[in-house]
């Protein structure tokens, strides 16, 4: 008694035909599935990143009608100003105005000094309301969050920053010293998920201490963050409005306008305006990730479509053993589902392994948790399953379709269109690693040029030091061996400098206005186009009355040439609220930035404040380049020499400078990473189609050699025909690249020309990989003796 | 078994018109052993996809098994390709990533309701004598060994109509024979065998031998 062929049985037959194949093709196989787990890898780790910032915030409850308050602020001559800090009286007006508001809390994340055990150290902390724990409800470990910051003297702390700081989670009742202030760590909650909020810290301690962030003010500063969750079906928008008028009427009078913005906590870390450049990234990052598959999947195709020759029998033979056209796609659409999955089981185990390193390269904070969310498993396997049914839908569709008649009389079948799609998916892979290519040098020479040319200044070994410009460590730091000079200017020379609408003709427009020593100016070996320095009064004016302006200002005031400012007046803020007192002109300098070279240089006057200090919070120190550690360190010996209380907190402007571009730099990375990977794949891709198309031609080869070609000419003739795609791409990658890279650049102000050479540079690259990958194969295919390659049919 | 009436073929090309098969007409009763002979090009093969169901004709009716199957569509002509018709090639046609008894299975697993096992595909092994052979892969086998396995393939269906196609072209006179012998087996269990040769002495094999010519049928032989 015999029963009939089972589904299990079919499975397993049609499995042993497929791991066969693939051991029999093991090489181009090998380089199939590599190239695909790479890209898949790629992937997965962009989708990974892309979770963070589009779940951001995810662990919140009610994260939909949770939100943040944020300033804008704007006025002539100036790009609206995004600033997630709000006045500190935001909270204290929601309460009092705003009965749609659930509850509000506010966080101010500042540096401060943690004095245990006879330690200090700098360190970030949040001061922050109790109800900010009723608005980002994380898990409580011990103790009660929000009766704890209820307490002057409470101290909140994650899970992780208690282990840090007192060796156990469980530390309820340990004291700290925060600024000289004694608090109590009274709660202990979880950690938030790792690149899910922007929490950066873990310390949260009671902002009824922090009198200066959280307590009264008159003046209109933005001090910390404000969150609030609004009522079910309350309209943020009204809500904007009615908190708009309230903060406005605490702006002083200028030309000035301030807005306040509610936005979803989880729209948060795609923000234009708070997280610059992180929408475009994963933007990029996407598109990026997208061809590397692509040219993943184009190998499969290309080798899969090149290798069914070898199956052309078994396809004939299962044809006429009944196999319909869809029974014979079916098969080898399952055959690429399997590889992709192979291939995704090889990328999963790839980003396990790189993405501690990959999330350092790239600054993110992915995690790849798959046990803990098993969805994550199931979405992963339909990916796989949808890659793997895109990538075989092509070979399935042509394979099905041939004639068995034909397959099962000789093997000599054509493919119709096959050379085509081939070329073509060859083609595009070629055109996406020019266009990679381009983009890395475009943005590799734009970085240059920010950190270099677009400076106009030299902060080369010039150390800048967090302080208001304390006489008794400045004169002391002079005397050092190791230091050239030193000088003072305000922090907005480094970070986003204070500015005023300056009264000029009929209209006003934002001027900076940053604190700067006349020696400040030599340290960074900034002479002035016109005026002198020296005539400003060494230990500065009693009321500012001369001033040093950049060339901008010239021209926005109207002064005419950089020597004919010399001598005018300029409106600058007085004393009074709203009014303006007007200053002299005693030199002009270059334009100069230490700010990002997207933003325009603003007109700006720079004031001496030698005398009373105000606005000073930068020592400037030009080492002279020798024996920089022992410098450093007596720097460090001298701050505290000196009596200065705080832990002293010093870069290097060219640190800064680093910081500042590290967006550039990290759009750099990703396309050198992908470049390279791209550049990989595509050399594999395109030896593997050298090594799968050579047994196909070589009849053609023999006739050729039969008939009279020498081997320099077959290989002329097989490295021609190999190079056409990669020359064909040009077409479709210059334009592509020069439209996208003109647009990236056109976002800075002060950028590098498009260079028209980086165009046929890459090219020439592109067509070096093709040569370079396929040039072997073709070698070994040419030298063949014409009888062996007849021989072979 | 099977009836052709005016079976055209042509192939054309952008230029020209090439007539394979030029009405041909042929009646093969169930069970009867037929031999197609000719010279190459004469359409010998063409006419074997005909019957296989591996091509359509131009003109004509085909009816097998009492269905006419010119105008079928080309799953259904797949299926039926599946239930009634076995083919044994000249170069065997072996996969060469499976064994021999995997070779065997294929031809069962496009087969509704086949009612066949592994015993099954012993059973026909051992029938043309390669039992012992069973994990092998077609690589080391012989020519006649390879054949010999194609023929069981053949019959793993239970086919009713086995068309082959030069099966003994490249094999020597010793193995030549023992296929001849094996398809008249066949023959006389029932099964319909059309037999395309360029060998008098196979086709002497055959109930009949049908002469063809410049894509017609134009001698015919009753043994």
């Amino acid at each position: 008694m015999s029963t009939g062929i089972g589904f299990g049985s079919k499975i397993r037959h049609f499995w042993t035909a497929y791991t066969r194949n693939l051991r029999a093709t093991r090489l181009l196989s090998a380089i199939a599935i590599v190239g695909l787990a790479v890209g898949l890898a790629g992937a997965l780790m962009l989708a990974l990143v892309a979770r963070n910032a589009l779940g951001f915030y995810g662990f919140v409850p009610d994260r939909e009608r949770t939100y943040e308050a944020i300033s804008i602020m704007s006025g002539p001559g100036m790009a609206p100003n995004v600033n997630a800090w709000t006045h500190n009286r935001t909270a204290g007006l929601i309460r009092a105005n705003l009965p749609d508001a659930e509850a509000v809390g506010r966080l101010s994340d500042v540096e401060v000094a943690l004095r245990r055990n006879g330690e200090t150290r700098q360190a970030k902390i949040y001061w922050a309301d109790p109800e900010i724990f009723d608005l980002l409800r994380l898990p409580v470990l011990a103790g009660r969050p929000k009766a704890a910051l209820s307490n002057p003297d409470g101290l909140v702390m994650t899970q992780s920053e208690a282990v840090r700081l007192f060796g156990r989670a469980n530390a309820l009742g340990a004291v700290i010293d925060v600024d000289g202030t004694p608090m109590v760590l009274r709660a202990v909650i979880a950690d938030p998920p790792a690149g899910m909020s922007e929490f950066d810290r873990g310390i949260f301690a009671s902002g009824k201490s922090a009198k200066a962030y959280f307590g009264p003010s008159d003046r209109f500063v933005l001090y910390g963050r404000t969150y609030l969750r609004l009522r079910q079906g309350v309209s943020p928008a009204a809500v904007e409005r009615r908190l708009t008028s309230l903060i406005g009427s605490l702006m002083p009078v200028n030309d000035g306008h301030y807005a306040m913005r509610l936005l979803p906590i989880g729209a948060i870390a795609l923000h234009p305006g708070l997280h610059p450049g992180a929408r475009e990234r994963l933007e990029v990052g996407s598109l990026v990730a997208a061809f590397i598959l692509f040219i993943a999947v184009a190998n499969y195709v290309n080798l899969s479509t090149a290798l069914s020759a070898r199956r052309w029998r078994e396809i004939g033979v299962r044809a006429v053993c009944g196999a319909t056209r869809g029974r014979i796609a079916l098969q080898f659409l399952g055959e690429a589902v399997a590889t992709v999955l192979i291939a995704l089981l090889l990328g999963a185990a790839l980003v396990e392994l790189t993405l501690p390193s990959l999330n350092s390269l790239f600054q993110t904070q992915a995690t790849f948790d798959y046990l803990a969310h098993p969805m994550q498993l199931l979405w992963l396997i339909a990916g796989g399953a949808a890659v793997g049914l895109a990538a075989g839908a092509y070979p399935a569709f042509v394979l099905s379709g041939l004639s068995p008649a034909a397959l099962l009389r000789d093997r000599g079948v054509g493919m119709k269109g096959r050379s085509q799609v081939t070329d073509l998916l060859v083609a595009v892979q070629f055109a996406i690693l020019i266009g990679l290519m381009i983009a890395l040098a475009v943005v590799y020479q734009q970085r240059r040029f920010a950190m270099t040319e677009a400076l106009r200044l030299n902060v080369d070994q010039v150390v800048v030091v967090n302080a208001p410009c304390p006489a008794s460590f400045r004169q002391e730091v002079a005397k050092l061996p190791g230091v050239r000079g030193t000088s003072c200017a305000g922090g907005g020379l480094l970070e986003q400098p204070m500015f005023f609408f300056a009264p000029i003709g009929n209209g006003n427009f934002a001027t900076n206005n940053i604190a700067m020593l006349p020696s400040g100016f030599s340290l960074f070996d900034i002479a002035p186009i016109a005026g002198s320095l020296s005539v400003l009064p060494v230990d500065g004016e009693e009321k500012i009355a001369r001033v040093v302006v950049n060339q901008t200002a010239v021209q926005r005031f109207g002064l005419g040439s950089a020597s004919a400012a010399i001598g005018k007046l300029v409106p600058f803020p007085s004393d009074q609220p709203g009014g303006y007192d007007r200053v002299r002109v005693v030199a002009v300098v270059p334009d100069f930035s230490l700010l990002s070279v997207e933003t325009p240089i603003k007109p700006a006057i720079y004031v001496d404040r030698s005398r009373d200090g105000n606005g000073l919070g930068l020592v400037l120190i030009k080492l002279s380049g020798r024996e920089i550690p022992e410098t450093l360190t007596e720097i460090d010996r001298l701050w505290r020499k000196t009596g200065q209380q705080q832990p002293i907190q010093r870069r290097f402007v060219s640190d800064h400078i680093e910081e500042l571009y590290r967006d550039l730099e990290r759009s750099g990375r990703i396309f050198a990473l992908f470049c390279g990977v791209a550049a990989l794949l595509s050399a594999t891709g395109i030896a593997g189609m050298a090594i799968a198309t050579a047994e196909r031609r070589t009849k053609e080869i023999g006739i050729r050699k039969a008939l009279g070609a020498r081997t320099g000419q077959v290989l002329v003739l097989l490295l021609a025909r190999m190079s056409r795609p990669a020359l064909w791409a040009n077409l479709i990658a210059w334009p592509c690249a020069w439209w996208l890279m003109r647009n990236w650049l056109n976002g800075f102000a002060y950028r590098v020309p498009l260079h028209w050479w980086l165009f046929p540079a890459a090219a020439v690259v592109a067509l070096a990989i093709t040569l370079g990958s396929a040039g072997l194969q073709a070698l070994n295919v040419a030298r063949r003796r014409p009888i062996e390659a007849l021989r072979y049919e | 078994m099977l009836t052709l009436t005016d079976i055209t073929k042509s192939y054309r090309t952008s230029d020209v018109e090439t007539r394979a098969l030029d009405a041909v007409s042929l009646e093969v009763a169930e069970g009867e052993f037929l031999a197609i002979m000719g010279p190459s090009g004469c359409g010998k093969s063409t006419l074997l996809n005909v019957l296989g169901l591996l091509d359509r004709p131009t003109h004509g009716s085909y009816r097998l098994a009492d269905t006419e199957v010119t105008g079928l569509p080309s799953a259904r002509l797949a299926r039926l390709r599946g239930e009634h018709i076995a083919f044994v090639f000249q170069n065997f046609n072996l996969i060469d990533d499976l064994t021999v008894a995997e070779n065997v299975e294929v031809s069962l697993l496009y087969r509704r309701g086949a009612a066949v096992t592994k015993d099954r595909v012993g059973l026909l092994l051992e029938q043309v004598g390669m039992a012992h052979r069973a994990g092998h892969r077609p690589q080391q086998l012989s020519g006649g060994q390879q054949q010999r396995v194609a023929i069981a393939r053949a019959l793993a269906g239970n086919p009713s109509l086995i068309l082959a196609d030069e099966p003994t072209g490249n094999l020597d006179s010793a193995n030549g024979e023992q296929v001849i012998e094996l398809l008249q087996q066949v023959a006389q269990s029932g099964t319909t065998v059309v037999m395309v040769t360029h060998s008098h002495r196979d086709a002497a094999a055959a109930q009949r031998i049908v002469q063809m010519l410049d894509g017609r049928i134009v001698g015919e032989t009753q043994l």
